[in-house]
C-alpha cells in the first residue's frame, strides 16, 4: 500500500511538470500571424483605387532609381527565372506566409511594389499584406506582361474587351437587348409569400 | 495540506491566476486568419468555368446564384440571365449580406474581367462567408468562349470539337439566333487607347 501511494506521488508530480513544460512551449514558439487591419479599411482603399500604383510610382519602378522600394514578385519562380523587374525580389503567392518572407515585408518601412502575371495574383497579395499592417503597398495594374511593354502608363483594369450589348443584339437579330431571364431573389422569396397568403381566408 | 499535494497545486494555482488573465479567444467572430485564408485563396476550385456557368443556366439550376459586382450602369446594359447587381462598393451593405452568408446557395460573383470579382471573394472569405465563387477571367471570358466560341483547328481532338458544338448550342440558347456549326467568326475588339503608345488589349 505505501508503495503504491508514493508511486501516485511521483506520477502526478512528473506529469504536472511535463503539462506545464508543455504549455510554455506552446506560447513562447512562434505564433501565427493574425491580421491587424479591418477588412471594410482595405477594401475602401481597393474601391478608391489607391491600391494601383500611379504614374509617378511605376516611373520610379522604371528608373530604378529608388533603392528604398521593395519590389515582389508574385509569380512562380520558373516565371521570375525567366524574366523580372530589376531589383525585383520573388515571393509565389502560395509561400506569402512563409516566415522567412514576412519577415522581409512586414517591418518594411518605405513603400512596397506588387506585380504578377495579371493584377489578379498581385491583388492577392496586396489583401494579404496590407491586412497584416504593412501600410505602403501598391499594385502594378496589368501585370509584368503590360509593364515591360507600357512602363509607366497605368494600365485601365476591368475594361470590357467588348461591347456586350451591341453583339448580343446583333447575334439575336435585333431581338433582345436583354437576356430574359426572371432574376431570382432566392433569399426574400419565403418573405414576398408569406405576405400575399395574409389575404385570404 | 498533506505535504505531497503542495507543488501540484500551486502549479494548479499559477495555472488558474493565468487563465483568467489570458487574452480572450473572440469566438463570436469567424473571420479567417491569415494562413486560413491564404489556404482559401490557393483553392483553385473557387474558380467556375464559363462552361460549368453555361450549363446551371441552361438547365436552371437552382443552387446557385450569379452576382454582378459592376456598377449599375454596366449591368442594365448587359448582364448574365438570373443574374442580380451588387455593384462592388455596396458589397458590405446590410441589405445583402442575407445573400452572401449562408449556407445554402452557391454564389457565383463575376465581373468584366477577374480583379473586381476576385476582390469581392477575397473580402467574404475573410469574413468567414462560404459557398462563394468567381466567374474565371469574367465576361470577357464568356464572350470568348460561349457566346463567340473559337472554332477549334483541324488537327484539334475529338474533345475540343465536342466542346465547341456544346458552346456553339449554348450560344444558340443565349442569343436565341441559328447559327451554322463551322463558319469562322468574326470578333469584334475594343481596344483600349493608350496615348502615343501602342493599343493593349482589357485584362486583368
Amino acid at each position: 500500500m505505501l508503495n503504491f501511494k508514493i508511486m501516485k506521488y511521483k506520477l502526478a508530480r512528473y506529469s504536472s511538470i511535463l503539462f506545464v513544460i508543455v504549455l510554455i512551449l506552446a506560447f513562447t514558439l512562434k505564433r501565427e500571424e493574425v491580421f491587424v487591419v479591418d477588412t471594410e479599411v482595405v477594401f475602401n482603399e481597393v474601391l478608391s483605387g489607391s491600391n494601383i500604383a500611379n504614374e509617378e510610382i511605376l516611373g520610379q519602378v522604371v528608373d530604378n532609381n529608388n533603392s528604398s522600394l521593395l519590389i515582389i514578385d508574385v509569380r512562380t519562380p520558373g516565371e521570375y527565372i525567366k524574366g523580372h523587374i530589376e531589383n525585383a525580389i520573388n515571393i509565389p503567392v502560395k509561400n506569402m506566409l512563409d516566415p522567412d518572407y514576412v519577415k522581409i515585408y512586414k517591418h518594411w518601412a518605405k513603400p512596397i511594389i506588387v506585380y504578377g502575371v495579371y493584377t489578379c495574383d498581385a491583388q492577392r497579395a496586396y489583401m494579404m499584406i496590407r491586412q497584416l499592417g504593412v501600410d505602403s503597398i501598391s499594385v502594378i495594374a496589368g501585370g509584368y506582361k503590360y509593364f515591360t511593354e507600357f512602363g509607366d502608363w497605368v494600365f485601365p483594369v476591368e475594361s470590357a474587351k467588348y461591347e456586350f450589348a451591341e453583339i448580343m443584339k446583333e447575334k439575336s437579330g435585333g431581338k433582345l437587348v436583354q437576356p430574359k431571364a426572371p432574376v431570382r431573389r432566392v433569399i426574400k422569396k419565403a418573405v414576398k409569400q408569406k405576405e400575399r397568403a395574409e389575404g385570404g381566408c | 495540506m498533506n505535504r505531497r499535494y503542495i507543488i501540484p497545486t500551486i502549479i494548479l494555482l499559477i495555472l488558474g491566476v493565468w487563465f483568467i488573465f489570458m487574452p480572450e479567444v473572440d469566438n463570436s467572430k469567424r473571420e479567417l486568419s491569415p494562413n486560413q485564408l491564404l489556404a482559401a485563396m490557393n483553392e483553385s476550385s473557387r474558380f467556375v468555368s464559363t462552361d460549368i456557368v453555361s450549363d446551371l443556366i441552361i438547365k436552371n439550376d437552382p443552387g446557385f446564384l450569379l452576382i454582378d459586382v459592376r456598377s449599375e450602369e454596366e449591368y442594365s446594359s448587359y448582364n448574365l440571365p438570373g443574374s442580380i447587381n451588387i455593384p462592388l462598393d455596396s458589397l458590405l451593405l446590410p441589405k445583402w449580406v442575407g445573400y452572401l452568408n449562408q449556407y445554402s446557395i452557391n454564389n457565383i460573383f463575376y465581373s468584366n474581367d477577374e480583379l473586381k470579382a476576385e476582390t469581392a471573394w477575397i473580402v467574404c472569405a475573410r469574413k468567414g462567408y462560404k459557398n462563394n465563387y468567381v466567374l474565371s477571367k469574367g465576361l470577357n471570358n464568356w464572350f470568348e468562349t460561349i457566346i463567340e466560341p473559337v472554332v477549334p483547328s483541324e488537327t484539334a481532338s475529338q474533345d475540343e470539337w465536342d466542346l465547341y458544338q456544346t458552346r456553339l448550342a449554348a450560344s444558340q440558347f443565349f442569343t436565341g439566333a441559328k447559327e451554322e456549326a463551322v463558319k469562322p467568326v468574326v470578333k469584334r475588339k475594343v481596344f483600349v487607347n493608350k496615348p502615343n503608345k501602342q493599343r493593349a488589349e482589357g485584362g486583368c
